[in-house]
């Protein structure tokens, strides 16, 4: 080989030895996750084959719907509670409590500013309430009747948190792999109803032009809001942006401390 | 699969430019690899085969991202700037040769340009090389001779007109 040639193919290997590569994910690992959820998901698949369950599923929304009016008020308020928690609820927003993130130590700390030594009072961690019921990744599954979505970005890992929310829906909440949501811990909330975007959680706001942004999630029509809008239909302000888009008959909100292109990216991960 | 996720999340990085891309890529090409393991063919070597489902799903994510290709020379250019190893006597001279030379690949066709980063920046073989770019083993070292000698080409180009 002449030394040019020689010389030439020094040069890009010295060229590529420069490249200042980001650090390695753990891809194997989370492909193995991926890879395990779908196996779990398998009796799951098992069992919708079997309509009786289904069934089960259709008598039981017939009591609920037909039947509770016959109850005594009592009982009916009682069952009403499961699906309703106050009227922020009504208005079809999740499962997070309608008075917004409290925080923690409201009743002891006095408000920011009104301390009596004038010291500097800092900001107590913001927790938000999910006051629906703690379940499971399978009885979330079940209550989705199958359509539960998850985020396959591989760094947010599986749900650390999943609650029931009203009108069969759920919330999932994750704290790893993004920017926390102001001081809760919490990387991304991301709420599933059955439905449509609109009815589930904009009923009420101007559309576009209104604050929300139309966006294109995978094609399919979705609305971006930047934390500082206020959505008046929500059940609590922003801890974050907060992107809406609908996939396979089911209403989702994404809520996280990042950019509309990476929040769409996440969206676009889910299945 | 751990063993490859480096070369794996490297050729990903190269084709989309961008690390969470490259990530989602490189994951969604194991699951998929896994996946597909019935079809692969008993003691054919398992690392090309495993790249070309990763340099397929980067290419998707970078189409998807609406990112044109060639992303790596600007990868390539931020870095040597940066990474320079010369001492600073010989430090303008190297540069100005790593310059002239990423303006070189920039003037390249799009294959020419691939063969050449899977060869010397990702340091793949002939058959990983074939692999990736979808061709016979045998194409590898025609279509790396022809790049070489275009590279050659368009550096004498920019020699002259400077």
């Amino acid at each position: 080989m002449p030394d040019r040639e020689r010389e030439l193919e020094s040069d890009l290997r010295e060229l590529g030895s420069l490249i200042d590569y980001p650090p390695t994910p753990d891809a194997a690992h989370a492909a193995r996750r991926v890879l395990d959820e779908e196996e779990e998901e398998l009796p799951r698949r098992f069992r919708v084959a079997f309509p009786t369950l289904r069934w089960a599923a259709v008598a039981t929304a017939f009591v609920l719907i037909v039947a509770v009016p016959a109850l005594s008020p009592t009982l009916r308020a009682t069952v009403s509670d499961w699906f309703v928690d106050g009227d922020t609820q009504m208005a079809g927003g999740p499962a997070v409590d309608g008075g917004s993130a409290v925080r923690e130590s409201e009743a002891n700390v006095p408000a920011s500013g009104d301390s009596k030594s004038g010291e500097a009072v800092t900001s107590p961690a913001l927790t938000p309430q999910f006051s629906g019921e703690r379940i499971s990744l399978r009885e979330a599954r079940a209550r989705m009747a199958g359509d539960l979505l998850l985020p396959r970005t591989p760094k947010l890992g599986k749900p650390d948190k999943i609650y029931a929310s009203p009108k069969d829906g759920v919330v999932l909440v994750y704290t790893a792999g993004l920017p926390p949501l102001g001081d809760t811990g919490i990387s991304l909330i991301l709420t599933e109803m059955p439905g449509d975007v609109e009815p589930a959680y904009l009923a009420g706001e101007g559309g576009v032009g209104s604050g929300l942004k139309r966006v294109s999630v995978d094609g399919d029509p979705g609305y971006w809001s930047p934390a500082e809008h206020h959505l008046s239909q929500l059940d609590r302000p922003l801890l974050g942006n907060v992107l809406f888009w609908e996939q396979r008959g089911v209403a989702l909100r994404l809520e996280a401390n990042v950019q509309k292109e990476q929040a769409i990216r996440i969206a676009e991960s889910v299945r | 699969m751990r063993g490859y996720q480096e070369v794996a999340f490297r050729t990903a990085y190269l084709i989309t430019g961008d690390a969470s891309e490259a990530e989602d890529a490189t994951q969604e090409a194991f699951v998929k690899a896994y996946r597909a393991l019935g079809r692969f063919r008993s003691g054919a070597p398992f690392r090309p085969w495993l790249l070309a489902i990763v340099a397929n799903e980067a290419r998707n994510q970078r189409r998807a991202a609406g990112r044109r290709a060639g992303l790596f020379l600007r990868a390539a250019r931020e870095c040597a700037a940066e990474n320079s190893p010369s001492p600073p006597e010989s430090a303008i001279l190297a540069a100005e040769r790593r310059e002239e030379l990423l303006e070189a690949l920039g003037g390249l066709r799009e294959e020419a340009r691939w063969t050449i980063a899977c060869r010397y920046f990702l340091g793949l073989s002939e058959e990983e090389t074939a692999a990736i770019l979808g061709c016979a083993r045998g194409t590898v070292k025609s279509r790396l001779s022809r790049a070489l000698r275009s590279l050659r080409t368009e550096i004498a180009k920019e020699g002259d007109a400077g």
